[in-house]
């Protein structure tokens, strides 16, 4: 059943990008604003492989968002003429980048230490059954070689597909 | 012997933990640690099993986290996407594999079968190590919630809650399957 808008109420496109909520008849039900983001455009392809993040610190880039308003989950409403609005909507609009520099060297520590303590402590798991080396060579040759494991494939990661 | 207490205990801390960082981060990383710590449970107990041929008890209680791992993947999969998936299926072997490898190189190994002292040393060994990925999951666990949220109260009380509860399970754990253990 198609939600009419009754006299006296007003349909406005502005609200849409002031409110995630807009009232409708009747009250008090809700309809519901859903937005889909589908694309970032890049501009001169600063969001290509193996970027450097802190170069992204300024850049304004043009963002699309399309977006369907719901009425009572209805993509539709039907005003008292009988005419019916279909409530598709794109807006187009520039976003700058802000690349918080110390929450970005953060995250890169935090994941470096996790990869290396997980990464050694499998190589002492896996190292302390070899029963050739005693129980603490075998400790040891493990966590060095969880190590270099650990390094290994991070460098290459990073240097073919360019991760992080 | 029973320990239904510890293991009452454990999960009402690890769960009371999960919950808290759904709230601080989202539900991709709590499900995501939450299979973490599981596959860290299993490893540990898989490799009981391997090293303990006939031991009913570490395989029971093998099946029962693949049983809770294997929820959680399709729960994963259902919400964000086979990708997503694979994401934890990899955080499972990840945690779980090396337990796995070990015990299969120690069950293996006739040369260790004469020599009960040292195959005992590194079965303990193996078992011990296995527990400090918990360690390491709750110190990401406490710099992700701070970083996402900025509340380091509440990622404390979720880093706190995960070492308990995997405390108490180990514990528990401990009590069920390896009081006469080597």
């Amino acid at each position: 059943m198609m939600t009419r808008l009754t006299h006296g109420q007003r349909w406005y496109e502005g609200i849409l990008f002031r409110s995630w909520t807009v009232n409708v008849a009747p009250y008090p039900q809700h309809g519901r604003i859903k937005l889909e983001f589908h694309d970032t455009l890049s501009t001169s392809g600063v969001l290509g492989k193996g970027i450097k993040l802190l170069e992204l610190n300024g850049v304004t880039v043009p963002v699309q968002a399309n977006f369907t308003v719901l009425v009572n989950n209805k993509p539709v409403v039907v005003d008292s003429h009988g005419r019916e609005w279909y409530l598709d909507y794109t807006a187009h609009t520039d976003v700058k980048i802000v690349v918080d520099g110390g929450k970005v060297a953060e995250d890169i520590a935090t994941d470096l230490v996790a990869n290396v303590a997980v990464d050694a402590i499998s190589g002492a798991v896996v190292g302390s059954a070899v029963p050739v080396v005693g129980t603490a060579g075998g400790l040891a040759i493990g966590l060095v070689v969880g190590l270099c494991t650990n390094f290994g494939i991070g460098y290459a990661l990073h240097h073919w597909l360019g991760w992080p | 012997m029973m320990s239904s207490k510890e293991f009452g205990v454990g999960l009402f801390a690890l769960v009371f933990s999960f919950a808290i960082l759904w709230r601080l981060v989202n539900l991709k990383t709590a499900l995501f640690t939450a299979v973490s710590v599981l596959a860290v449970f299993f490893g540990w107990c898989y490799f009981g099993h391997i090293v303990r041929a006939g031991e009913e008890m570490c395989w029971k209680l093998s099946k029962l986290f693949l049983g809770l791992i294997s929820v959680l993947v399709i729960v994963v999969c259902c919400i964000y996407g086979v990708v997503g998936a694979l994401y934890i299926v990899g955080a499972f072997m990840y945690f779980s594999g090396p337990a796995v490898l070990a015990g299969l190189i120690l069950s293996k190994n006739p040369s260790l079968e004469h020599d009960s002292g040292a195959r005992a040393k590194r079965i303990h060994l193996v078992l011990k190590l296995q527990k400090l990925f918990v360690v390491i999951i709750a110190a990401v666990m406490f710099i992700g919630g701070v970083h996402s949220s900025g509340s380091w109260v509440l990622s404390l009380v979720a880093s706190v809650g995960l070492i308990c509860g995997s405390y108490y399970l180990f514990k528990g754990m401990e009590r069920q399957a390896f009081t006469t253990c080597t």
